[in-house]
């Protein structure tokens, strides 16, 4: 079996949003087809928010722009993620597992081999968090359409809760403070370079999945399509829909 | 219509309405007692609503207005739903089910059991499977609105 390897570096989230839907669009419709692994930044940082979450609820949309922070909706679930100093991977096939706790499993069991390369032992919690010693330093999420799985997950490198926190919403204001300070206590961050876990999370693809990775670029069809699903993404139609 | 001619409803009742300005086509429907007037004149004006944040394996939030009827100007029908929105950070295969989930919790009775069915019956025909959340969390955080 064959990987294809994508490292695309850092990209705007509306770029890295429309790629995911562009390779899963493209997927759908290709014969030729071979499993995706994508591994990426964002750059400016940016939260983004899961598909049934409330954009005005959730974000505060003010202090995103003065700290220069993008924000966009996922087509995925799942909730509201700070995309700063970690890296992010997508993986998109063909071929999966039809249980969807099976799939995670698996996926995120991707991830934990490679983990384990770099003597990091973590453990898959459902639905969609990694943690280490207790703590979660990984979330993940997943969709379907025709065919075709996605699943983005992001691991923390390092970890900002004060900055995350002046970004979001919170239910309650008056119990913001007690709020951050049990994500505190809950939320780690591997503390490594980016493309030493990089490297890592490739070598666990390749042996979950028994897999040869093959570095590789986006294709000129993924690319076009991506093109034309930025406006998508940077727009508020689909950002603000709830 | 030919010009001039007056329309004849077949619901005489509810022709009152057009004749009447709504409080006196109200208080006519409410048996003219001055007490199930009032009580209507609240339901019609007023359209209870209420929020919730529920924990359930994930966080639903739900936004939901709702009706306490009056049947026939009579007995208070039991409360329900007019509009609900649900969000949160939970997940629901496939994720565009969420529109027929909300629409057709509209007209659901706000009890526990009700809620429930209905819940489960929509998951059922729309093929649905959410994650995060089972239909009886959902109901109960429906219930919770009710109450804030």
């Amino acid at each position: 079996m064959k990987i294809r390897l994508l490292e695309t570096r850092y990209n705007s989230a509306a770029w890295n949003m429309a790629l995911d839907e562009a390779m899963m669009q493209t997927a759908a419709e290709s014969a030729a087809w071979v499993p995706s692994l994508r591994l990426y930044g964002w750059k400016p940082s940016a939260v983004s928010i899961g598909y049934f979450q409330s954009l005005q609820e959730e974000v505060d949309l003010e202090q995103c722009k003065s700290h220069g922070a993008d924000v966009v909706r996922r087509i995925t679930g799942g909730g509201a993620v700070f995309h700063d100093q970690e890296i992010t991977y997508s993986f998109i096939t063909k071929e999966y597992p039809v249980g969807i706790h099976d799939s995670y499993h698996q996926i995120c069991g991707a991830v934990l081999d490679g983990l384990r390369t770099l003597g990091i032992e973590g453990q898959f919690v459902p639905i969609n968090d990694l943690l280490v010693n207790g703590k979660k330093f990984s979330g993940n999420a997943q969709t379907r359409k025709k065919g075709v799985l996605l699943q983005h997950g992001t691991i923390l490198l390092q970890v900002d809760v004060d900055k995350m926190f002046s970004l979001l919403k919170v239910p309650n204001e008056k119990l913001k403070g007690k709020l951050i300070a049990d994500v505190k206590q809950r939320v780690t961050s591997l503390n490594r370079p980016f493309d030493e876990v990089a490297a890592a999370i490739q070598k666990g693809f390749a042996q979950r999945f028994q897999a040869e990775l093959e570095a590789g670029s986006p294709t000129a069809e993924e690319l076009r399509r991506c093109g034309q699903l930025i406006s998508k993404y940077s727009g508020m139609e689909w950002n603000g829909r709830i | 219509m030919p010009p001039g001619s007056v329309h004849r409803s077949r619901f005489p009742v509810l022709y009152l309405g057009f004749q009447f300005p709504v409080p006196v086509y109200i208080f006519l429907r409410a048996g003219c007692r001055i007490d199930r007037f009032l009580f209507t004149c609240r339901l019609f004006f007023l359209m209870p609503s209420g929020k919730s944040v529920y924990k359930a394996g994930k966080l639903l939030k739900i936004h939901l207005e709702y009706d306490s009827g009056m049947a026939d100007g009579a007995q208070p029908a039991q409360a329900i739903i007019r509009s609900i929105r649900i969000t949160g950070d939970f997940f629901l295969y496939p994720e565009e089910g969420i529109e027929a989930l909300q629409q057709q919790l509209i007209g659901t009775k706000l009890t526990k059991d009700a809620l429930t069915g209905q819940i489960n019956q929509i998951l059922t025909n729309e093929h649905l499977e959410p994650f995060g959340f089972n239909s009886e969390q959902l109901a109960e955080a429906i219930l919770e609105a009710c109450r804030q």
